[in-house]
């Protein structure tokens, strides 16, 4: 879906301050011409954000633009085998591979205009087209994935084009590399009016609750994640019947991942087999593009529990804070980075945890509203999608000075 | 600040990895021994910036990793409490933090270690300084302007200062003393607790200070 938000949209929610300031830094940027070059327009989450933040940082006077690399359906297999090998998969690859790779780039290198200042490049799909920069321009490699374990032989033959950028920056200094070149990081954010963000009224969330089925009688546990292992909904079924023996609640889980993904579907069966039985428990298998149901779920939810095993950032972790819940997480990636104990959530670190923490927050009203306050106003400050334009600018400053600690701008 | 007049400058933080990390306590002690005094200033105070309206349980990144990742409270608590009003610079409040991490080692044998992916990330942050429209020469046009600005300018002056100055000292406390011998009020605020306090708060107790100065010298 197009969104065409403009920056006084924000104003309501972060203030007029930080809008100014997006105002000084744009302006201090000036008529630079910033080219962002990514592999796809539409799904998935670099699409999502660019379409957010061209337009953005067009009405803070930068000149960005956006340009999708193309290639045929072979160029897209081998880089996404490289994607997966680059983040600890088995890759054996072949000089076919590689001379596919580098073809479609050298082409999309001559297709694409590059005249810009500062070049942004997604990802490894279009990362070789930096042989083609100009020596007066900045080039800065812009990785979406974890990279801390990457296929060491790919990673060789990559890593030999990503030291020819600039610059390049991470999600989190977890999935960064060692590189010759400075790593940034810039912290994933959400968009606080979209769909599976903007505001509801207590009417719409009870219509949408009553659509899905869910009852509101009792205080309502809540995670939403893909069904998969890692996510650990399983767990959270356990933990959920220890914290059942205490206080009457119910637990919502809900996700998506099962249609086109067979590990998904199994994961799905495994919990509606646990789950079974249980009026108290709600499993729903939510279609792609569900923003609007998910939005109403975590706002309908007391506490909104994220016990992953192994995670990402855990961006559902900072929607949940932003409609101001308590957050019980597990101590692993993103939500290490997100959660503070006794501040907007607990971290916790096996099911007993989570049990036990739920209980805590649960049995403590005022504490609850004391976390969620702390935990939105957290985001508000952190991880809305004002700072990451306000980060893309200061990205395009630091760049003019390269090695320096402090700039005056 | 050479004239009498207090400029209020703001920050922006863009946050650059070191490559560095440490999966245990030995790790982490070599690494704050070896670290830029920008990666230990990253790690003691930039947290700040993050917070508001309260801050949380443990403001320092180490003391936060010692209790969350490395599960390990009694560290956590001796980094906790470090006094930075003690150390004059970083170089001290770094050979402070080596010394726990040490004692800590000898008293506790046997080695804690983090999953991977746990372990603690080194990183540091350059700072975009740029000068505010806000411009004032006492007390009364101060306590004015820091009713208003945001808390950027506040960070700032009170912890970022502390790169420039030394540790004990913030920008605000220094103009009080240097330029309107105000050297009780500048001696208050010096005792303000970061680590205690958010910002909105250090807002409001810098204020309560100035506004009884402004009240008593009057």
């Amino acid at each position: 879906m197009e969104l065409n938000f403009k920056l006084k949209d924000y104003e309501e929610i972060v203030g007029q301050e930080a809008l100014s300031e997006l105002a000084f830094l744009g302006e201090k940027v000036g008529k630079r011409r910033v080219l962002h070059i990514n592999s796809t327009r539409e799904g998935g989450g670099v699409a999502e954000i660019l379409h957010r933040l061209i337009p953005l940082l067009n009405e803070l006077g930068v000149e960005a633009r956006w340009e999708v690399m193309e290639g045929r359906t072979e160029f897209f297999e081998v880089t996404k085998a490289f994607h997966n090998a680059l983040q600890g998969q088995e890759l054996s690859f072949s000089q076919d591979m590689l001379d596919t790779y580098l073809i479609t780039n050298h082409d999309n290198a001559r297709r694409i205009d590059l005249d810009a200042d500062l070049i942004m490049v997604h990802d490894p799909q279009p990362a070789a087209m930096v042989r083609h920069r100009d020596k007066d321009q900045k080039w800065v490699w812009r990785c979406h994935i974890d990279l801390s374990h990457p296929h060491p032989k790919l990673w060789n033959y990559l890593g030999a084009y990503i030291s020819k950028y600039d610059a390049s920056v991470f999600h989190m200094a977890k999935f960064t590399q060692k590189l010759d070149i400075p790593q940034f990081v810039i912290t994933p954010s959400i968009d606080p009016l979209t769909e599976k963000n903007r505001e509801m009224s207590k009417a719409e969330i009870r219509t949408i609750c009553d659509r899905l089925g869910i009852k509101r009688d009792k205080p309502l546990i809540v995670q939403i994640s893909r069904f998969d292992l890692h996510k650990d909904p399983l767990g959270v079924i356990k933990a959920f019947l220890m914290v059942k023996r205490h206080i009457d609640c119910r637990l919502v889980l809900a996700g998506g991942g099962a249609v086109d993904d067979p590990e998904g579907a199994e994961v799905l069966t495994q919990i509606r087999e646990a789950a079974q039985g249980n009026p108290d428990i709600y499993v729903l298998e939510l279609p792609a593009g569900s923003d609007l149901e998910i939005n109403a779920i975590q706002r309908a939810a007391s506490v909104v529990v994220q016990k992953s095993l192994r995670e990402g950032f855990g961006l559902t972790v900072t929607e949940a804070m932003w409609k101001g819940k308590p957050v019980i997480g597990g101590a692993t990636g993103g939500i290490a980075l997100q959660i503070e104990n006794h501040f907007n959530g607990y971290l916790v670190h096996s099911l007993e945890g989570a049990a036990y923490r739920l209980r805590y927050v649960l049995s403590r009203p005022a504490l609850m509203r004391r976390l969620g306050r702390n935990g939105r106003e957290f985001v508000r400050r952190n991880f809305l999608i004002t700072r990451s334009v306000r980060d893309h600018l200061l990205l395009a400053l630091a760049m003019d000075r390269p090695g320096e600690s402090t700039i005056t701008i | 600040m050479a004239d009498k007049c207090f400029r209020f400058y703001k920050c922006f933080h863009l946050v650059q990895a070191t490559g560095q990390k440490a999966k245990n306590l030995k790790e982490l002690l070599k690494a704050v021994a070896e670290a830029k005094p920008e990666v230990i200033f990253y790690h003691l105070y930039q947290a700040f910036s993050k917070y508001t309206i309260s801050v949380p349980e443990f403001p320092s990144d180490f003391a936060a990793w010692a209790s969350q990742q490395l599960q390990d409270m009694a560290l956590a608590e001796k980094l906790a409490n470090i006094d930075l009003y003690s150390f004059a610079d970083l170089e001290l409040l770094r050979s402070e933090l080596v010394r726990i991490m040490e004692t800590h080692l000898m008293e506790t044998p046997g080695e804690r270690a983090v999953l991977p992916g746990e372990e603690f990330y080194f990183n540091k942050a350059i700072s975009l300084v740029s000068l505010t429209d806000y411009q004032v020469s006492d007390l009364e046009e101060f306590a004015q302007v820091l009713r208003q600005i945001d808390t950027n300018p506040i960070y700032y002056h009170f912890f970022e200062a502390r790169l420039r100055l030394g540790m004990c000292c913030d920008d605000f406390s220094h103009w009080m003393d240097t330029s309107l011998a105000r050297q009780a009020l500048a001696q208050r605020i010096k005792g303000i607790d970061p680590y205690q306090l958010s910002l909105e708060e250090i807002r409001s107790r810098i204020l309560s200070g100035v506004e009884e100065e402004i009240g008593t010298k009057l």
